[in-house]
Order: structure tokens, then sequence, then C-alpha cells
């Protein structure tokens, strides 16, 4: 049997809830509570901290779209399989470092928004320390404002919760998550991506103030934009599959611009303050046209030019979802927001 | 038995009070032609229907407080209405004070100041918010007209970039122009 402190229980039971494992009934009470943190960890809590962190992030990662087979470039070669099938396990390895610990010390002993602000630097975040935060930003979203760095920065978060980051001017940041073992991170919660998307387009009916619907649109494109420029240069076209998928979800047959704008009450005073708010609320939609150029330039590509094999990727994925259906559906509900092109 | 004094203030509020709005479209223009060549006939036609053109390369036309700007290298279209006014509001405010000039009195003058100046503020907001909605009135009124001639100049661009192209193909030997259905057919012989 292992001892550990009330602060170190309470701290347990924090990460148990961030990785699934606790319920949130119990562990939402303890980030409310405030308790004076020790000068350190014992051996014991530090152990099963370790415990947790490996068993629990892998499973999460497994649950959530790890085990599905998939197609995604390694190298120069597309390879399908499930996650461990087209990675070596080896090569999955996440590390953490001493800022995970700090950060599980913080949100026991501080809730989140209080002072003094955990500020890590964002160099020295490993790829398992922002995965646990990705985590912890999915369970404390609803119970604390999280506001602040390295949540406001993270690009993942930023990508999954676009309505949460509504506020503030900070760019989001994609290089670890289009290198290493961010790459495999992103492909294993591409169904995740999927839903969130499809959540958060299907519920712009539901607002009705313009200015909800703008704060949202610029969090949207601001976070699309930074995404699909670190894939596009990164090479890797495929992480943004999930645009596809969701798009493909949205974009039906009887797709239609009242499904974006239908709850708004007023969409601003002037021409410029509704085109803007328009814009806003088909932010996703204004992107396929960036995706369908991809498609394009893929169809140039040459069997022996390089990047070969992820323009074919991108281009299967294109063909698979009816990507020029859905630009032209696209193209057609923004043609019917233009108040330069009214329907 | 005491007396009250009447005390009255007058407050003035002079402002110039402006209003904008605009909106921006990007042209619908088919590739015929390399978009250099593709721009340039689209500048020529703007031209040619009283656009003038800029350093720049965009073209401009202004009718009273309306502007289109036409960038035809990027394909984009800004329509902008501007206003500006002049307001000169005025007001006097009555009120009563214990003396003419002791404390009493100077409380009751500030008082009457703050709350004219407020209402003053106010009424000029209230002005610029009426002048903001007749600036977008009149820019949506404007944009149906816009939006017409600005097709029919993209269809004649396209028309003529369609002659042109054909000459490239080979000898053209027929044109059929149909400006009401919006039909042309060209025979070419390869």
């Amino acid at each position: 049997m292992q001892t550990v402190t009330r602060f170190e229980a309470n701290l347990l039971r924090l990460l148990y809830y961030f990785l699934g494992q606790e319920p949130a009934e119990t562990a939402l009470p303890l980030v409310e509570a405030r308790l004076a943190p020790p000068p350190c960890l014992s051996r014991s809590a530090v152990r099963l901290v370790k415990d947790a962190l490996a068993k629990g992030c892998v499973f999460q990662l497994a649950r959530r779209g790890a085990w599905r087979v998939e197609r995604h470039l390694r190298g120069q070669r597309v390879v399908e399989g499930r996650l461990w099938n087209r990675t070596p396990p080896v090569e999955l390895g996440l590390t953490f470092s001493r800022q995970t610990l700090e950060f599980l010390v913080w949100v026991t002993a501080t809730r989140p928004g209080d002072e003094p602000v955990w500020r890590p630097l964002e160099d020295s975040l490993t790829a398992g320390d922002r995965l646990l935060l990705y985590f912890a930003h999915q369970g404390l979203r609803e119970a604390a404002n999280v506001q602040q760095r390295p949540f406001t920065q993270d690009g993942l978060c930023r990508l999954a919760y676009p309505e949460d980051y509504a506020e503030g001017d900070a760019d989001p940041n994609f290089a670890p998550w289009t290198d290493g073992v961010g790459v495999c991170i992103l492909e294993a919660l591409q169904p995740e991506l999927v839903a969130r998307w499809i959540d958060v387009e299907g519920g712009k009916s539901r607002i009705t103030e313009w200015q909800a619907m703008r704060a949202l649109g610029r969090s949207q494109e601001r976070v699309l934009t930074a995404f699909l420029d670190a894939v596009e240069k990164a090479e890797r076209l495929a992480l943004a599959r999930f645009l596809l998928r969701a798009a493909s979800r949205l974009l039906g047959d009887h797709a239609n611009a009242e499904m974006w704008v239908g709850g708004l009450t007023g969409a601003g005073p002037r021409l410029a303050d509704r085109t803007a708010t328009y814009q806003s609320a088909l932010a996703l939609l204004r992107q396929m046209p960036r995706l369908q150029a991809w498609e394009r330039r893929a169809r140039s590509v040459g069997y022996f030019d390089e990047g070969y094999q992820a323009s074919q990727l991108w281009k299967s994925d294109w063909e698979h979802y009816h990507g020029e259906a859905l630009a032209d559906r696209a193209a057609a509900i923004i043609r019917q927001l233009d108040p330069m092109r009214p329907a | 038995m005491s007396r009250s004094y009447r005390i009255s203030v007058r407050e003035c509020v002079s402002k110039m009070i402006r209003a904008e709005d605009h909106v921006s479209t990007n042209l619908e223009m088919l590739e015929v032609l390399p978009p250099e060549q593709m721009a340039g006939l689209l500048s020529d036609e703007l031209e040619r229907r009283g656009f003038l053109r800029e350093a720049d390369g965009v073209l401009v036309r202004r009718d009273k407080d309306v502007t289109v700007t036409v960038d035809p290298a990027k394909g984009t279209v800004t329509v902008r209405a501007e206003a500006e006014e002049k307001v000169k509001l005025e007001e006097t405010r009555d009120g009563r004070a214990f003396d003419e000039a002791g404390q009493h009195a100077q409380g009751v003058r500030e008082s009457l100041r703050k709350g004219l100046q407020r209402d003053l503020q106010k009424q000029a907001a209230e002005k610029e918010s009426g002048l903001q909605t007749q600036v977008t009135d009149r820019l949506e009124a404007q944009l149906g007209a816009v939006r017409q001639e600005l097709d029919q100049a993209v269809n004649r661009v396209t028309a003529e970039a369609l002659k042109r192209k054909a000459a490239q193909l080979g000898r053209i030997k027929e044109i059929t122009e149909d400006p009401q259905a919006g039909s042309l057919t060209i025979v070419v012989e390869v």
C-alpha cells in the first residue's frame, strides 16, 4: 500500500480525471479548492503520477482514434494501418518533462485564473506535456478560466476548441504538432477533431449575437490559417483530413446558409459589419478553396517528382470525400451571403 | 424668509461627425487567358465605363459619396460610401439655488453643466447613428447597379478573352454574339 499526503491525493485525483479515469463530480471540486503546495512531492506520489501518465495517455490516444485503420505518410511513402502499425511503438514513446509535474502541482494548489499564473517556456514543453495539457484543457474548460499560457498558444487546444479562444490575439503554435510524435498524436485525434468541428459549426445556428459570431469566426480563421500553413510547410496535408471529413458531414445536399447564420437576430449595423459577420460564420467553408488548390497542385505532381506519394494521398482523400462537390456547395453558400451577389 | 435664485447654464457642442461603410467582394473571372492579360482587358473595359486608373493600377470611380474601387490584378471590388456633417448643438438649462454666486449656486451650475454636456453628447451620438444609417442605406441602394455593371464588364472581358484565345488557336471563321441571351459562338478553323 502506498501512502500519499492530502495534497498529493488531490493532485492524483485531478490527473486521473484529466486521463478519463475519475468522474468530474469528484474531481472538479478539487479545482476550486486551494491547498498550499508542499516543497516537493513524495517518491510514492511521483511513481503514481508516472504510472498514470504512462498508461492513461496511451489508453486515451488508442481509444480516441489511434485504433482506426488509416492511411498516412511515413517518410516519403503512404502506410496503412492502426497508429502502432504505421509507426513502430518504440518511436511512439511520449516524454514528460518536469513541466508536467509543475503543472499538476499548480493546478492542485491554485485555481486556474488566479495568480500566480503558471507560464512555462513554450520551448520547454515536450509532446507528452502538451498532450496532458490538452486533456487538462478538456477537463478544465467547463470548470475554470483557462485563457492563459500555455493553453492560449497551444495549437491543438486552439484547433479543437476555437470557441474557447474567441478573445485574445496570441498566435497558435503548431510546430510541435507537425513534427515527430506530435504528428502521430494529431493523427490519433482526427476523429475527435471531426466531432469538435461539426459541433462548433452546428452550434452556429444557435448564435444570436453578431459580435459573438465575429469573435468565434476570427478565432477559427486564425487557427485554421496557422494550422494549414503549418501542415503545408511540413508537407503533411493528410493531417487536415479531419476538415474534409467535417465538411462532408456539414455540406450535405441540403446545406444552406441558414445553417450557419439562421440564429442571428442581426448581422451588424453597417454593411461592412454584416459582411464580416457572414465571413466569420463561414470561416470553415472559406478554407475550401485552399484545400481545393492543394488537390489541383497534387494533380500536377508527376510520378518521379518529389512529394508524389503525399500528393496522391491528398488527391485520394479529396476524391473519397467528394471534395469537388463540397467546394461547390461551400462556394454557393458563400455567394448566398455575399452582399454583392445575393441569391 | 429665504429667496431662491435662478441659475441658467448654456452649453454648446460643435463637432464634425463622420460615417463610413463599405463592402468588398471578388470578381468571378474565368481564366481564359493568363491573369495579367485578363487584368489588362478588365482595366480597359472599366476605363471605357468611366473608371480612372490610378498610379498603383487600381481603377476608381467616384459618384457623389460612393466610390467603387477595382483591383484588376487581384480581382477585388470595394464599394465605399462616406459622409460627414458638421453638427452644432446648443441648449440652455435652468435650475434654482439658495445663493447667487456662492457654493450652492456653483454646485447647481456644475450639475446643470454636466447634465447638459451628457445630453448634448447623446444627441450628437444619435445624429452620428442617423448619418451612419443614411450612408449604409445609400450604399445598399447603389449595390444593385454596381453589381449589374460589373457583371456586364466581366462578361464583355470574358467574351473578348475568348475571341483572343480562339485567334491563338486558329483562323476565326465566324463569330455569333447574342447579347440578350449572353451567348457567344466562335467557329475556328484549326
